[in-house]
């Protein structure tokens, strides 16, 4: 039993860390923040990526509010255009064009697997100072992921959708939707976490310490 | 005249001399600074490439047509069934049907994703690409694989119980966030069991057998 106690104590680490973190980030003032935050940061981002479409990215709206929801809403700059061309020729300076809307649920999307590659770095045995470099590195690294997930479903949802925003083609939407198919599941965002944590936490000299500090003891 | 024809045959001769004392042709020494760049690439890079590509493989054969009809929804409904015996071995009283677990109370249905076979690829393609002698491979990629069908099976179980028992949003937590992340992170602290145990057992063999001394 010896034999496996650094490992329990590793993995039992882990499981308190990750409880502990998600029961933090579940909590309304930390999942509004991080809601607030991740909206924030990423509508600009999203906004040059797609110049052709108004595009934002909103809370969840009454009567659920899900603090966890992130509500992507858009439509064609072009048929803004047009209506508001249409509006002055009717003399009304009010249009009324209705958006389209994409939920992202953001613990799905981010939170759950972040936790994941934090608790991750934080359980494994190197100093304090690779921790904290691995924990940015990873975040922004896995926050690029995130955004690249959103670019894809958005991609996807603007090629196939009636306002034409943009067209790839039979050829680009074929990608585009096999993309999306595998991003969706669960299982791409574990290996994404899985592969930055390796890049990130892991160096050509303390690869193989790693292992043997977590894994079984060398007797 | 003769003089300047003799001196270019002399300075023809000298170019192919150069030419075969210039060695290996571009592809060859292509070739050669392609594999000097990766030797000196550290081990942990050249892992994750691997790590990566067979990765890609996995999901390019899990996510066609044909492996989903002919090998995923075999794999799903033996799931079912095992499960469910599992289930009523704790008086659940439940049947399987292709890849559905239903009992008189509450009905569980077990999809692509939920088959553990995304956390199994992310161990065997770790063991897979780890850089050690097979022989010490086959027992991790056959022990990791029982392992982690068998933590399957208790991973079903247990999401029968809780979505039996418990509210929609404690069974979703459980079967798409953490309970997703953790089985994840068993099949990565199975692979790094293993990681070690090849690691001890190579140097175990490298290292010559001490001769006892009898005192005289």
């Amino acid at each position: 039993m010896k034999k496996y106690s650094s490992l329990v104590k590793y993995f039992g680490f882990f499981i308190l860390l990750y409880l502990l973190l998600f029961f933090v980030f579940s909590t309304t003032p930390v999942a509004t923040f991080t809601n607030n935050t991740y909206r924030a940061i990423t509508t600009p981002i999203l906004e040059s990526i797609f110049p052709r479409a108004y595009l934002k990215l909103e809370k969840d709206s009454p009567p659920e509010s899900d603090i966890h929801t992130i509500r992507a809403v858009f439509t064609s700059k072009a048929k803004i255009a047009e209506a508001q061309q249409a509006g002055r020729q009717q003399g009304s300076k009010k249009i009324d064009l209705k958006a389209q809307e994409y939920d992202l649920y953001l613990h799905r999307l981010f939170t759950s697997f972040f936790l994941f590659l934090i608790s991750l770095i934080i359980i494994t045995p190197i100093n304090w100072k690779q921790k904290l470099m691995a924990i940015l590195g990873g975040t922004f690294l896995f926050y690029g992921y995130t955004v690249f997930k959103i670019y894809i479903f958005l991609a996807d949802l603007f090629n196939r959708s009636d306002l034409e925003i943009y067209n790839v083609g039979d050829t680009g939407g074929n990608i585009i939707q096999g993309i999306s198919y595998v991003i969706k599941s669960l299982g791409t965002s574990a290996l994404i976490v899985v592969i930055i944590w390796i890049l990130t936490a892991f160096r050509k000299s303390n690869w193989k310490e790693i292992l043997g500090k977590v894994g079984l003891q060398n007797n | 005249m003769a003089k300047k024809k003799k001196q270019k045959i002399q300075s023809s001769k000298k170019k192919e001399v150069s030419k075969t004392a210039k060695g290996p042709g571009f592809v060859e020494r292509t070739l050669n600074s392609i594999k000097g760049y990766w030797g000196q690439k550290s081990p942990v890079l050249k892992f994750l490439i691997g790590f990566a590509a067979c990765m890609i493989l996995f999901y390019l054969v899990y996510l066609s047509p044909f492996f989903v009809e002919n090998i995923g929804k075999p794999i799903l409904t033996g799931q079912a069934k095992i499960s469910s015996l599992i289930l009523n071995i704790f008086g659940q009283n439940t049947t399987a049907n292709q890849d559905i677990i239903s009992s008189p109370e509450y009905t569980i249905s077990i999809k692509n994703g939920c088959d553990g076979l995304e956390t199994l690829a992310i161990m065997l393609s770790g063991i897979v690409v780890f850089p050690i002698a097979f022989r010490l491979k086959w027992p991790g990629l056959l022990y990791g694989t029982i392992a982690l069908m068998v933590l399957n099976f208790f991973r079903i179980v247990a999401l029968f119980f809780v979505g039996k028992n418990f509210s929609q949003n404690v069974f979703d937590i459980l079967h798409e966030q953490g309970g997703f992340v953790i089985f994840t992170v068993l099949g990565v602290f199975l692979w790094i069991i293993w990681a070690n145990w090849a690691l001890n057992k190579k140097i175990e063999n490298a290292t010559p057998p001490q001769t006892s001394t009898a005192e005289l």
